[in-house]
């Protein structure tokens, strides 16, 4: 069973990634959503914050938190979130998009603004501007290539995802590699985490556009990080 | 065995050979052993403890051996073990050589005759065979040395990663108490915008507006106004405050300070691993060589040959000849040692989830019993070969022998570590236990007897048997373990051996206060 502070904690990643997605006009779906909070887990050491230490699963589509689910489900019912365009298809999967409802969209406003989650939001803000700019299809494909998970998905579903576990084939130490190489035989240089975030983004796209290639296998693990 | 009978309602087989046989199956195909003598080996070893004391929590082959039984899914026990005897073998016939060698120099170093030889060898230059011996004899050398460096960078790199594991689960813990925090703070602007938008839960608080149906429902309400008072779900009653703000800043900075230290500690661990692992590469090629010059030369197949010795020339030809095979087995020892340890650390990883299970149940019942924080240590042990084991640590001290804790805690942290186990061996088997123990409270202060019940509570609360003897004592264990099985059932939960047993002279004597003192048990 999962904690209710896991799925609170995912409310207020669920109302941030439905805001920034739609300042860029977009509604995120099951998926996109799931997606678009992992990438935005993943990168949270960056911004020298954690994501909840209870995340992400390797699963049937990719990286999965079930906590993510029952808080999208929980701020539709309390009146927060917009379920648009539910549909079944044939083997009763059920899609749906988000979006924020006004009062939705104050709450989320309002918790921005708190100091604890003012970094949560800014690193939300920014994943949605990396994933506008190569294309809001390309979520999925882009959370595939993210390190951790292109390690562990070959071993099946139900593994558990530490994206920020900077001792392991993460995007947590390929972000360090970053740093580190940016930094080295500048005194006093410091990266901004734009500059960072931009080549992590490029890293994703290289690496998911290399995966397609069939020559190159997707699932040898040093293809990781 | 002389006869099986399978079932109540079997037949008896009184033929000796096809009992046994059958019996063999049985474990096999019921218990799920690979063979009767690991079946055995369980059950003498784990599930019963006599009055003798034998205890596993610190003897290596037991350990090893009963943690690679109980998950016989994930390694051939059998195989390992009987690797390890080969290896026993191999150091033994060294040992024999190295003192065959010690007397023929002995020998030689006595003998003038040789003395003069050894002149014109040397003058000669070295024969291949020599040459084959000296070279073989340094790479059996190099391989020591590396062994002994490999054995050094093998703690380092366990210390290490015993360190960056405390202080990862240092950051853990912090991120945790953050997060309660932080859910909490989330929950309070829902609530607030719920109000501030008068939506479906504000309404339910207010007006006794069901979410659901939107009729008014006075009990729902005040059950819904009380759950939300007590920083609870209106509805579900699920926990919704954690932990007040105050502590937020305090344990950011706590987190910040440990992520750093962290990192340092990470730093350390891959230096470790790097320089690990430049020794095994190391060894490999130095036994690569080895075998290399084993596959080349056939006499090394060879342990012992006996060559006539007539003269000073045959003596010293003797001596090369077992001192080449005396380093050829060193080398083969090394080999096989470093294949046991890694197919160990292997074994030891693919379970490790299931240590996890066995180091939280263990915690659990010592905790118990010496009431304040124990959990289980891996430390290296053995003396052949490294192979780590499970030891307690208490008081922030690990306790390597059973010398490192007082009579009472070795012999309860064994039974806690035995119960633990039976726990891992349950979940993995999907069954329940039996602990059979002989008078356990012999051993024990009465000032924690309420600990060991306590901690046997506990076992048996998972659905697992316990069998205990007692001595008749009015305020033992038996009747405080009794205590909390309704009055009715506990005489059904003791085997009075006065009622079935025979009697000693001085236990006719005072049967009557013997008897008041069971009733009183069972009271």
């Amino acid at each position: 069973m999962i904690d209710s502070h896991s799925i609170l904690l995912r409310m207020r990643d669920v109302a941030f990634a439905l805001e920034a997605a739609g300042s860029h006009r977009r509604r995120l779906n099951r998926i996109g959503l799931q997606k678009f909070i992992y990438l935005y887990d993943a990168v949270s050491t960056l911004y020298e914050t954690f994501p909840p230490v209870e995340g992400h699963y390797t699963y049937k589509h990719g990286p999965y938190d079930p906590a993510i689910q029952n808080a999208v489900d929980s701020l539709a019912f309390r009146g927060f979130v917009h379920v648009h365009g539910v549909e079944r298809d044939n083997e009763g999967n059920v899609s749906a998009t988000y979006g924020l409802t006004a009062s939705g969209s104050n709450f989320t406003q309002e918790l921005a603004m708190v100091e604890p989650f003012q970094v949560r939001w800014r690193i939300a803000v920014d994943v949605a501007a990396k994933v506008n700019a190569r294309g809001w299809g390309r979520l999925k494909e882009l959370a595939y290539s993210e390190p951790t998970y292109a390690m562990e998905r070959i071993h099946g579903f139900g593994r558990r995802l530490k994206p920020e576990d900077r001792f392991s084939n993460s995007t947590a130490s390929l972000l360090e590699i970053f740093k580190r190489t940016l930094r080295a035989g500048f005194k006093d240089v410091r990266p901004s985490n734009q500059v960072i975030l931009e080549l992590f983004f490029r890293y994703l796209e290289n690496y998911a556009h290399y995966s397609r290639r069939p020559s190159i296998s997707v699932s040898s693990p040093s293809k990781g990080a | 065995m002389t006869a099986l009978r399978a079932g109540k309602k079997g037949k008896w087989n009184e033929n000796a050979d096809e009992a046994a046989a059958a019996f063999r199956r049985a474990i096999r195909e019921f218990g799920g052993y690979q063979t009767a003598q690991d079946f055995s080996f369980v059950v003498n070893r784990l599930l019963y403890l006599p009055e003798t004391r034998r205890l596993i929590a610190w003897d290596t082959q037991s350990q090893v051996r009963l943690l690679m039984v109980v998950n016989q899914d994930a390694v051939m026990e059998e195989k390992f073990r009987k690797r390890q005897e080969q290896l026993r073998q191999l150091d033994s016939q060294k040992r024999h050589l190295h003192v065959v060698v010690g007397k023929l120099e002995q020998q030689i170093s006595t003998s003038s005759e040789i003395a003069g030889y050894k002149q014109s060898e040397q003058d000669r230059g070295k024969n291949a065979g020599h040459e084959t011996a000296t070279n073989l004899g340094d790479l059996v050398d190099r391989l020591r040395k590396v062994a002994r460096e490999r054995v050094t960078a093998d703690a380092h790199m366990a210390s290490a990663a015993r360190a960056l594991s405390d202080v990862s689960l240092e950051v853990e813990g912090l991120r945790e108490r953050i997060e309660l925090i932080e859910a909490t703070l989330v929950e309070g602007f829902l609530s607030k915008q719920e109000r501030e938008s008068a939506l479906a839960l504000h309404k339910l608080a207010e007006s006794g507006i069901c979410p659901a149906c939107g009729t008014v429902q006075p009990e729902l309400q005040a059950e819904a106004e009380q759950r939300s008072r007590s920083g609870l779900c209106m509805l579900c009653g699920s926990e919704l405050r954690f932990e007040s703000s105050n502590q937020l800043n305090t344990l950011r900075s706590q987190l910040k300070e440990k992520t750093r230290s962290q990192e340092a500690v990470g730093v350390e661990h891959i230096l470790a691993s790097a320089k690990l692992q430049g020794i095994i590469d190391e060894q490999e090629s130095i036994q690569t060589e080895i075998n290399q010059i084993r596959s080349e030369d056939p006499s090394l197949t060879l342990l012992e040959r006996s060559i006539p010795i007539k003269s000073g020339k045959d003596l010293l030809i003797q001596k090369d000849e077992l001192a080449r095979q005396e380093a050829d087995l060193e080398g083969q020892i090394i080999e096989l040692r470093q294949d046991l340890e890694r197919d160990y650390k292997r074994f030891r990883d693919s379970i490790d989830s299931r240590l996890h299970g066995l180091h939280a149940a263990y915690s659990e019942y010592a905790t118990a019993f010496l009431g304040l924080s124990c959990d289980l240590e891996e430390v290296p042990q053995g003396q052949m070969m490294s192979l780590s084991i499970l030891v307690p640590k208490f008081g922030e001290t690990v306790r390597p022998n059973e010398e490192s804790c007082s009579e009472a805690q070795r012999f309860f942290l064994d039974i806690a570590f035995r119960m633990a186990l039976i726990d891992l061996a349950s979940d993995v088997s999907e069954g329940s236990g039996t602990f059979i123990c002989e008078t356990p409270e012999t051993a024990l202060d009465m000032s924690y007897v309420d600990n060991v019940v306590k901690m046997f509570r506990s076992f048996a609360d998972k659905g697992h048997n316990l069998i205990l003897t007692a001595n008749v004592q009015t305020d033992g264990i038996a009747r405080k373990l009794l205590a909390d099985i309704p009055r009715t059932e506990r005489a059904s939960r003791v085997l009075n051996l006065f009622d079935i047993g025979q009697l000693s002279d001085v236990h006719r004597a005072d049967i009557t206060r013997l008897k008041q003192a069971i009733s009183k048990t069972l009271s």
